[in-house]
């Protein structure tokens, strides 16, 4: 009761702001914004769903395209604290991942993500075929399709051990299609001198960001670091804070550093279970900004996007990615996992739409220019919504079952 | 390559310092003054010192919303250390003593530095930062180890252990209201009406803390982890710094009165405090850092000379350390309460902590057009935290 009664109290609050123009300022909307979020997180929870759905939610309805407390250009002056939250949970899953774990039985569920990304990209691309809308299209939304999020995974299957390995294949399937988007941009593109030479572009980032990312980790271990109750929680975040202004000075990925720092700390690390990360916190900033660049409008109107376009491309996800996963599981992990429990890799998450948006806006050869990409944008952001809702009433149906057999069993 | 530089630099530093740090003699030596976070406050000025015309884009742009939710915590955090039965028990004698202490050494500060005025200008024009000064000077703000367990103490006399909390109440109030008629425009716009003076300031404060105070208990009874009291305790802070500065309140004070509220009306105190606490090492740490950054950033400005301002300010420690050690010594040896001797607590009495250093950055954001004021004050702080360290140190 105290939570619903302080929940009205901050809507009813929020909307004589915004009414006033008051909720401009951007630690207000911020400090709404975690209030809602944890008030949504415990609605969820009420309904057995994760609370970080809860989040997404409260950061679709605070966002520019919800009620409006959180402005367009307020996410922008977080965008330091949404990358370093970023890469503090993106090196935390890293680290987990490899922690005592052998690297044949990574490298298998590794292998299977990327076979599953790679077969989603070309089925839906095939099952977009019919749909009449311009190839270059049809590739970006394939693309879209194969790009996996290992964050919403982790969120879905962090806390539990028996869903690890899910993290890892989607972590397979994100590199997957990180590779495939930066090996297909350059191709679709009007044919200029030097083009091949970008094709390699992302990989080497990638590769160089990784191993910065490990190098760093070990220095900052080695010189920076300090055995305190202190430092326990502290250290994490001044290694990520220290290195993210770098990461654009010299053109680093960060995301990419980030996975090297978790790499070192879980393989190689003395010192990695002395140091804590509270990652409650920096999830619920990363998943609320991430629901903030939904559009609700898009999702009940419709307004960019077309219903056909959403449908098919939500059940061309759905269906490719159960069907690649199920074999590409088989083929590498000889392990097809509990069924219901693919639905732990199906929805997308933070790294899904931070891929997006880094790579659609290099597609130059759209035909229809900055409409299409707009109106991509929009059937994306849409199929993202729709797999979140589709993924959450499998899980409370999955729920359902499961404690009707724990009836009958008893 | 700058950011590389400065990068380097940092790493550099750090490096010394834990090389320093495992030399027990020496490390032993300094330990008091990390207490206090001077070394985040030395990082953040060193990092700052290799970037004079632009340290940071992101950080710069994002510095005075970071500044404003630290100060808002930094409120909260010690609105919560004021728990009203626990300050029941003292004498009135105690009580009197802490009330009669700052204003002998206000008295003489502020008559002090406005001989000193008169005689160097022939006006009394800067009476306003004389008077902030030596309010600034007066109290002593500082804070319990390891409150959780309310097992901590500051390491000092008892006697300040004992009423530090009500002692910081009172020098916050005084320090907010100072703060407000010296230097804001003394007006509040609250949904189109306009109100001035001491009296509305006052009670547009408590009214708000209160309500936030409400609001963040309500949220605290559904609360079952301390992550997620954590979380709603950062994001109750946003929302009382959001509508500080909307309103032009003061963080500091509003912190102080929402977490007053929500301590003395909750069943979950300790958990609370946990969860304070847990938070509250990680923020005093940003907070001293971006202090750091901040100082150095004026340092670097034209318009401020150095010498002047470290030459004042060791002055005016020199003063209120004297002042500080005859009441104290006044207090053991007349008053005859306690038996530990001058040495703690004239140390206790003379030590400034975080709190203090929120105070300066408070009027620092009233006054952008101040750097003087801000960097006197915080000079102020840093050589009150060294020589009550050194002291605490030669009579280990």
């Amino acid at each position: 009761m105290p939570n619903i009664i302080s929940f009205l109290i901050i809507i009813v609050a929020s909307l004589t702001g915004i009414k006033s123009d008051y909720v401009t300022n951007p630690l207000l909307s911020f400090g709404l914004l975690i209030v809602l979020a944890y008030l949504f997180a415990n609605m969820m929870r009420f309904f057995r769903l994760p609370g970080f759905l809860g989040y997404i939610l409260a950061g679709l309805l605070a966002g520019p395209n919800g009620l409006g407390f959180f402005h367009e250009k307020i996410p922008d002056s977080m965008s330091l604290i949404e990358g370093l939250c970023i890469m503090l949970i993106v090196s935390n899953a890293a680290g987990l991942m490899l922690k005592g774990k052998s690297p044949a039985l990574f490298s298998r569920y590794f292998f299977s993500g990327v076979l599953s990304s790679l077969g989603t990209m070309l089925l839906t691309t095939g099952f977009l075929a019919p749909v009449s809308i311009p190839l270059q299209v049809k590739i970006i939304l394939g693309l879209f399709a194969a790009t996996f999020s290992p964050m919403m995974t982790f969120a879905y299957t962090g806390h539990d051990e028996s869903h690890g390995d899910f993290t890892k294949t989607a972590f397979g399937g994100f590199i997957c299609a990180i590779i495939l988007w930066g090996i297909l941009m350059p191709i679709l593109e009007q044919p200029f001198p030097g083009r091949l030479k970008l094709v390699f572009m992302p990989a080497v980032i990638g590769v160089t960001s990784l191993l910065t990312g490990f190098v760093w980790a070990f220095i900052t271990e080695k010189l920076l670091y300090r055995k305190s109750q202190g430092m326990r929680y502290f250290f994490p975040l001044a290694v990520m804070f220290l290195i993210y202004p770098c990461c654009r000075e010299i053109g680093l990925d960060y995301l990419f550093v980030a996975i090297g720092v978790g790499v070192y700390y879980g393989i190689i690390s003395e010192q990695s279970e002395n140091i804590t990360l509270r990652t409650e916190l920096p999830a619920l900033i990363v998943f609320c900004f991430f629901g903030t660049k939904l559009s609700v409008i898009d999702a009940l109107l419709l307004g960019n996007a077309g219903w056909k376009i959403v449908i098919l491309l939500t059940l061309g996800i759905l269906f490719n990615r159960i069907i690649t996963l199920k074999l590409s599981m088989k083929l590498f992990a000889a392990k097809t996992g509990p069924s219901l429990g693919l639905i732990h890799l199906i929805p997308y998450g933070p790294l899904s739409v931070l891929l997006l948006m880094r790579f659609l806006p290099g597609f130059s050869a759209v035909p229809g220019g900055e409409f299409d990409k707009f109106r991509v944008l929009s059937i994306c952001t849409t199929s993202i919504i729709l797999t979140i809702i589709i993924a959450s009433f499998i899980q409370i149906f999955a729920d359902i079952l499961k404690s009707k057999e724990q009836t009958n069993m008893l | 390559m700058t950011y590389s530089v400065g990068l380097l630099a940092v790493i550099l530093f750090t490096f010394i310092t834990h090389k320093i740090g495992q030399f027990t003699g020496l490390s032993a030596r300094i330990e008091i003054l990390s207490f206090y976070k001077l070394h985040y406050l030395a990082s953040g000025f060193v990092l700052a010192w290799f970037f004079p015309s632009s340290f940071m884009v992101i950080f710069e742009n994002n510095m005075g919303i970071v500044l404003l939710f630290c100060l808002a915590w930094i409120g909260l955090f010690y609105g919560c250390n004021i728990e009203i039965r626990t300050h029941q028990k003292y004498p009135l004698k105690t009580f009197l003593f802490h009330l009669a202490e700052p204003l002998i050494v206000f008295i003489f500060t502020a008559l002090g530095g406005i001989l000193y005025i008169y005689t160097k200008y022939n006006n009394i024009r800067y009476i306003d930062v004389v008077l902030i000064t030596a309010v600034f000077s007066s109290i002593t703000l500082f804070k319990r180890h390891n409150i959780p367990y309310r097992e901590g103490e500051v390491a000092f006399h008892s006697v300040i252990n004992d009423l530090l909390p009500a002692r910081n109440i009172f020098a916050i109030i005084l320090l907010c209201i100072a703060g407000s008629l010296l230097y804001s425009t003394g007006e509040f716009v609250l949904f189109g009406q306009i109100f001035t003076g001491v009296f509305p300031f006052f009670i547009f404060h408590v009214i708000a803390g209160s309500g936030l105070g409400i609001v963040l208990s309500m949220l605290m009874r559904g609360a079952s982890t301390t992550d997620s009291m954590i979380i709603v305790l950062i994001g109750m802070t946003a929302v009382t710094g959001g509508i500080a500065f909307i309103f032009s309140f003061s963080p500091l004070f509003l912190g102080m009165i929402s977490g007053m509220f929500l301590i003395n009306s909750t069943l979950k105190r300790l958990q609370i405090i946990e969860a304070l606490s847990i938070s509250h090492e990680f923020i005093e740490k940003i907070f001293m850092f971006f202090l750091g950054a901040l100082l150095m950033m004026l340092f670097t400005s034209n318009t401020v000379n150095p010498g002047i301002i470290f030459a004042g300010a060791t002055g005016i420690v020199i003063i209120r350390s004297l002042l500080k050690y005859f009441l104290a010594s006044l207090w053991v040896t007349r008053f005859n309460g306690y038996h530990k001797g001058t040495s703690l607590l004239w140390a206790g009495l003379t030590g400034q902590g975080i709190i203090a250093a929120g105070a300066v950055v408070e009027y620092r954001l009233r006054l952008p057009h101040m750097p003087s004021v801000f960097l006197l004050l915080i000079v102020l702080l840093i050589l009150n935290q060294t020589v009550t360290g050194i002291y605490v140190l030669k009579n280990r």
